[in-house]
């Protein structure tokens, strides 16, 4: 009889559980499950319908996993993963400042004008040009906090990002300079960014692993 | 005399807990996640996501009410291992309080409710 395994690997989805820092016996549980019921589907439903269901309650089981790795976190555990993704912040800030203080110099010397002026509602060519800039920064933070937690490192990526979401919403709240479309934009792609890192740390860990070549989740 | 829920935060809390709390206690040797979160979908009439068990799970056993054992590595599971529930005495007796307080909510509202009130 064929072999089937889920086209999403289980052990990715592990590795994905583990750095949302879930405990073990709820990774092997909803994953085990997850793999036992995949083949039930196979033989009943089909392997097509068993591949998206399969990849539809990995994906529905993301959020249980997050809560997991949060109700285990201790004072201790959120102090540390403060501190890492502060550091994180040192690692990648402290190079950017100093390309952007240079690149300053340089047209400060060649007589551009630097603007400091806060973001205005006719100021959407600022963003633009910008953007791909600032996305690029959050992905390096969130790739880099998920570097340097390697615990837990996607819970690390998401403290960065609620610290940003925070900092943005208190520094709008006591003195909103921006206009509303800019906080209710700009702040939120931001987080997502250093999420997405944050994944991209993951998913690079899980094939240095060689975790995407193990055949898990046998249905015979 | 069996042990009693001793503070409140003991108690399962909403629908899902103390379905799954039941659950586990109606499927016995067939306890664990997969057959639990049939059963609880099946008598809830909701599609509950793998994941949403397990935390459920989790916060029963931290309060007590359930403990698990796991067997050995499962080669259906992919290797993995297959976590077994079972009640405790508190468990047992926080369901019984469960339907006495379930029981009690309905008191006195036959007659209100009989056709020829209405």
């Amino acid at each position: 009889m064929m072999t089937s395994t889920p086209r999403l690997s289980p052990r990715l989805i592990e590795s994905l559980f583990r750095a949302l820092g879930a405990s073990p016996a709820f990774i092997d549980g909803v994953v085990g499950d997850l793999v036992e019921e995949f083949a039930e589907r196979c033989a009943s439903e089909g392997e097509p319908r068993a591949q998206a269901w399969f990849r539809r309650e990995a994906l529905r089981a993301v959020p249980s996993a997050a809560r997991e790795g949060g109700r285990l976190l201790r004072w201790r555990d959120g102090r540390q993963l403060l501190s890492h993704a502060l550091l994180a912040h040192v690692i990648v800030g402290a190079p950017m400042l100093m390309v952007g203080a240079m690149m300053a110099g340089v047209l400060h010397a060649l007589g551009v004008p630097l603007s400091m002026a806060p973001v205005t509602a006719d100021s959407l060519t600022w963003v633009l040009r910008w953007l791909p800039v600032v996305i690029l920064e959050a992905l390096a933070l969130g790739y880099t906090a998920a570097w340097v937690d390697a615990r837990r490192p996607l819970a690390c990526a998401a403290t960065m990002a609620l610290c940003w979401l925070t900092a943005h919403t208190a520094m709008f709240a006591i003195e909103p300079k921006e206009p509303l479309w800019f906080f209710l934009t700009i702040p939120p792609t931001i987080a997502a960014s250093v999420m997405l890192g944050g994944l991209a740390r993951v998913f690079h860990l899980h094939r240095r692993e060689g975790g995407g070549s193990t055949p898990s989740g046998a249905a015979t | 005399m069996p042990s009693t829920p001793s503070t409140r935060s003991e108690l399962p809390r909403g629908a899902l807990e103390l379905s799954v709390l039941a659950s586990v206690a109606r499927l016995a040797a067939d306890a664990y996640g997969l057959g639990i979160r049939r059963d609880v979908s099946t008598r809830l009439g909701r599609d509950y996501a793998v994941g949403a068990i397990y935390t459920t799970l989790a916060r029963l056993e931290a309060k007590g009410l359930l403990r698990s054992t796991h067997s050995e590595p499962l080669p259906v599971r992919g290797g993995r291992t297959r976590r077994q529930y079972h009640l405790t005495a508190v468990g047992a007796a926080a369901i019984t309080e469960a339907r006495l307080r379930e029981s009690t909510r309905w008191d006195g509202l036959d007659h209100l409710l009989a056709p020829e009130s209405l």
